[in-house]
């Protein structure tokens, strides 16, 4: 490598560097803002007079629904992600690898359900769910989670990429769809149901707005949404939420960061990249 | 006739798979879908209708249609989304093709370039209102030291609404980084030797190898992101509440605060409705646009 | 096979948690005899005193109170509360924010009327209540008032000592009020005179001491009344001409987090704000300060604006109740005697001297000498100044809030004139009103 060469791979090294440092730079405020009083929360990093407390974290974990909103939060994102994938992993063999009358035309169809943003189906889905009782518990998040057009694009595109003859082969054999399917194609499609579940997992555990609006107790809340209930007259207690999205952030940080190569290579092996 | 048989029985099967999923899709997502149809002609605009409602056919669309606010919260939107999706599209891009390149400590970088998207979006918007504000953030000093007032952020009319698009679309760039990586891999190694031998300078290897490369890549990460950029409640919440006054309060914020705030549930289905018939129009000349490119 | 057994029985076992925690959506009836269920703002979950006053209300009656918190701030709550009253929640008792939404959750039809069984209690709620008494069109009340946040002016003694300027005494006008802020005001170290929130009732604080109504006779918006348009362009004068306190345009950029702006450090010198605020300024845990604080009545807004602004906290049965029997104990137990735990004022017309220094002395005793008990009795309650609701009321309340809020932000921050604002005002606001009935 030549001299100015190196120096340029030293310049580049360095500016990632700095992105990456800007990158996390909110993700540190918040953590050391939840180690801080509340009429300090909005000081400089290292300003000087800043105390340390450990209360918003006694707070949080002393709160009589924490671990509930914790265990909602798990308990929903584990159902939903199971059932998901049950359902999407079938239908999707079914679209990539079966013939049957209308297929393009359903598979379409999905596709063009797509354009319709969550968002605006909200005031809809309140009274339905209030009609079907639904409100107020776990299913009002989980079930309507379970049928995601994505992922079912997602698996779809990549079992159309799995070679022919191993189903051809293994219809010779006699072997039912069924067995094709779990005996072929899942344990091929690793990398997929990795980014499936992981993309999942993320999306469900940071998902704000439905669990807000569908569910009234508290008991019954999952953690995102939760860390509202810590608030005080005049506004939110910033500390102590900021304390609690720390904590609600561990598992997601832990199973991101172990499974981060996946990500790349799922996502390489799937539909997503086009 | 075995063969026929043979496909009625991988018709029957086909029907079968993607039944469960027909199934629920149909009950939790269609209907609502429909049911939001139906309420929007409907009289439920008050806690006192609910039960004791009214066909009134087209009223509940004349007036969104007439209301002020409904086309404020609509350009809003619009200037929101082109926002986000530009900053994901172009910074997504860059990003990935910074990170594909070896150098020290990659994967500890390539890691924080990715822990914004885990972050819950309502802790971001706590720390960016701090970061950004206008007399006490960090971002703002940097401004004085230059002898500078700098922007107000967040409690601009003028620029709360691209300072929130730009958060959120931080706060979403490692799908795209990821996806972007991924593309990238798929480009083979000797390409690049090839541009080496040449002399090619990295720009012209972006504009020469890469982006056609990525082109499909990009264009399906444009519809996904185009869908995304109006599932926006959480970040404006977050970062604005819509303020100032009403500068940047979007459509999803509206629906939510006509519905739930003044109970006028057929009016937030209305604008749910019309404001989906938009996004679709708008796909579709985005679908079209991705075939005639495709077809030069 | 193995492998989908598995994961079929793992799925059941799963589906089965959730349905069982579906179902523990009542626990306390299987353990308690008499449970009484309430909803109440998510602030209450941090103070102990909610726990005691509980408990205290357990250990007399033998009922158990189960508490159903509301997360967010006040608009957040009245709109969930609405909702889940709406979806036929069968919640026994609501504690409400009081006349705002008041006529509108009572025309929904979400509350028991309460005339006969309060009387049949044995309260004369007339004499009790006086003009708190929510009493509506029909002759009926449908909730108790618990609680009364009365305005006045908090001060930052050090700023004033540090300027030379005694510190301010009523009776007082605006104008002196003024006076006094622009005095202390010191652009140059980051000082302030006053401190008023971006929101209603702020934004036109001396219309509303001068009771303007905010309807006209025929039930239509009121607000382009000359003496609304008058106080828009004084706050607006104070903040952006004078500078005397920071501007909408400023504290926007601080959203929901004003309070810690009041109180960080050395800045803002008098905030008229509801007496709730001593909680803040006495918790040096959460709101370090090394100053001390005094308290000023609220100015007036001349001779017909002799008025100090109380909001009013009311407690109501849903009709759809549980538990009407319970709820009712609850609910007159909470409105006799919430303030006394809550270290609030009671909704009573008038307050014996006991009654003073029970709502006043836990609030003076945590100051730490800051205030007494009587500084807080003279400058809250006694001060000669009559007092009017510190609300907008009626059928679209909430409505005519926001489209306020919203217009006059716009106005302060020179985005429209105020012909422009009040005539939005006017138009959205007949419009909610259309759309309302």
């Amino acid at each position: 490598m030549g001299e100015p060469l190196r120096k340029k791979h030293i310049a580049f090294t360095a500016l990632m560097w700095v992105l990456a440092v800007m990158m996390v730079y909110p993700f540190i405020m918040m953590v050391a803002i939840s180690f801080r009083p509340a009429g300090q929360a909005y000081m400089p990093l290292f300003a000087s007079g800043i105390m340390t407390t450990l209360r918003n974290y006694e707070e949080v974990l002393t709160h009589p629904n924490f671990f509930d909103w914790y265990r909602n939060t798990i308990v929903t994102v584990a159902v939903t992600i199971l059932i998901r994938l049950v359902i999407t992993l079938l239908a999707a063999y079914s679209f990539s690898r079966l013939r049957f009358r209308g297929k393009a035309a359903i598979l379409a169809f999905l596709v063009a359900t797509m354009m319709v943003p969550g968002e605006t189906t909200m005031v809809p889905r309140y009274l339905y769910f209030q009609q079907i009782h639904i409100l107020n518990t776990l299913w009002s998040i989980v079930l309507p989670e379970t049928s995601e057009v994505f992922y079912l694009i997602l698996l779809t595109e990549f079992f159309s990429s799995i070679p022919g003859d191993f189903t051809e082969a293994a219809s010779i054999d006699g072997a039912g769809h069924g067995t094709v399917l779990f005996r072929i194609f899942i344990p091929l499609s690793g990398p997929a149901i990795a980014t499936t579940v992981l993309f999942s997992f993320i999306n469900i555990w940071n998902n704000f707005l439905d669990p807000y609006l569908f569910i009234n107790r508290i008991s019954m809340q999952l953690i995102t949404p939760a860390l509202q209930f810590f608030q005080e007259q005049g506004g939110a207690n910033m500390p102590v939420q900021m304390a609690g999205s720390s904590l609600a952030l561990i598992p997601v940080i832990i199973l991101f960061i172990f499974t981060q190569k996946y990500f790349v290579q799922g996502v390489a092996s799937s539909g997503i990249k086009g | 006739m075995k063969k026929s048989g043979m496909m009625r029985q991988e018709e029957r099967m086909g029907y079968l798979f993607i039944l469960p999923f027909l199934a629920m899709f149909a009950i939790f997502k269609l209907y609502p879908m429909i049911y939001g149809f139906i309420v929007s002609f409907w009289d439920r605009n008050s806690e006192m209708k609910l039960l004791d409602t009214t066909f009134v056919g087209f009223d509940n669309y004349i007036s969104v249609l007439k209301s002020r606010s409904f086309w404020e919260a609509f350009g809003h939107s619009i200037v929101f989304s082109v926002i986000y999706i530009a900053f994901l599209m172009v910074f997504g891009f860059l990003a990935a093709v910074m990170l594909n390149r070896k150098f020290l400590g990659r994967t500890a970088v390539r890691t924080c370039f990715y822990i914004p998207y885990v972050t819950n979006m309502i802790a971001v918007g706590i720390v960016f209102k701090y970061l950004l504000n206008p007399t006490r953030g960090p971002v703002n000093a940097i401004f004085r030291l230059f002898g500078a007032s700098g922007p107000k952020w967040f409690s601009s009319p003028v620029l709360a609404l691209p300072a929130a698009a730009v958060v959120a679309a931080w706060a979403a760039l490692a799908f795209h980084i990821i996806t972007c990586l991924a593309a990238l891999q798929e480009i083979p190694q000797d390409v690049y030797e090839v541009a080496d031998i040449e002399g090619a300078t990295p720009l012209q290897k972006i504009r020469y190898i890469v982006l056609p490369y990525l082109m499909p890549t990009l264009f399906m990460l444009l519809t996904i992101t185009l869908i995304n950029s109006f599932r926006n409640y959480t970040a404006i919440v977050g970062l604005t509440g819509g303020g100032p006054g009403t500068s940047s309060k979007v459509v999803s914020l509206l629906i939510y605060d006509d519905a739930f705030n003044f109970l006028k549930f057929s009016i937030a289905s209305a604008e749910g409705v019309i404001f989906t018939v938009f996004i679709i129009i708008v796909n579709r000349i985005f679908t079209k646009a991705r075939s005639v490119w495709e077809n030069r | 096979m193995k492998r989908i057994l598995t994961v079929l029985s793992v799925l059941i076992m799963t589906c089965a948690s959730v349905f069982a925690m579906g179902s523990s959506e009542e626990p306390a009836a299987a353990e308690y005899d008499r449970v009484v269920t309430t909803t109440v703002t998510a602030t209450y979950l941090n103070e102990t005193w909610f726990n005691t006053m509980n408990a205290d209300f357990e250990a007399e009656t033998g009922i158990h109170v189960d508490v159903i918190p509301v997360p967010g701030d006040e608009d957040e709550y009245k709109a969930k509360i609405n909702i889940d009253l709406m979806a036929g929640s069968d919640v026994d008792v609501v504690e409400t924010l009081g006349p705002k939404d008041y006529s509108r959750q009572v025309s929904a039809g979400f509350f028991m009327p309460l005339n006969e069984v309060v009387e049949a209690a044995g309260i004369d709620p007339y004499a009790l209540y006086g003009a708190n008494l929510p009493v509506e069109d029909d002759g009926n009340y449908y909730a108790l008032p618990f609680k009364q946040e009365m305005y006045c002016v908090f001060y930052n003694k050090a700023l004033f000592d540090e300027a030379g300027v005694p510190y301010p005494e009523g009776p007082w006008t605006w104008d002196e009020y003024v006076e006094t802020a622009a005095a202390i005001t010191d652009k140059s170290k980051g000082v302030y005179g006053s401190l008023m929130n971006a929101d209603l009732p702020w934004m036109y604080m001396p219309a509303q001491q001068l009771a303007i109504p905010f309807y006209k006779e025929d039930g239509t918006c009121n607000f382009d009344a000359p003496e609304f348009r008058e106080a828009a362009e004084w706050f607006k004068h104070i903040s952006n001409e004078l500078g005397v306190q920071p501007s909408v345009a400023e504290l926007e950029a601080e959203a929901a987090n004003w309070n810690y702006y009041a109180l960080e450090g050395y800045r803002l010198a008098m905030f008229p704000q509801g007496n709730w605020f001593t909680r803040l300024l006495n918790s040096q845990e959460d709101y370090p300060k090394d100053w001390n604080y005094g308290v000023a009545p609220l100015p007036s807004a001349g001779e017909n604006g002799n008025n100090n602004l109380v909001s009013l906290g009311y407690v109501a049965i849903n009709k759809n109740a549980a538990h009407p029997e319970e709820a009712l104990e609850y609910a007159l137990w909470i409105a006799e005697n919430q303030w006394k735990y809550e270290g609030g004022i009671p909704a009573f017309a008038t307050m014996t001297e006991e009654q003073q220094q029970l709502a006043f002395g836990s609030i003076a005793e945590a100051s730490h000498g800051q205030v007494t008990v009587d500084d807080l009795y003279q400058n809250l309650i006694n001060t000669g100044l009559g007092s009017v609701s510190s609300d907008i009321v009626g059928t679209a309340a909430a409505e005519y809030y926001n489209i306020v809020k919203e217009e006059l932000s716009s106005y302060n921050m020179d985005l429209q004139d105020i012909d422009t604002a009040i005539s939005n005002i006017v138009s959205r606001v007949n419009e909610a009103i259309a759309n309302a009935q």
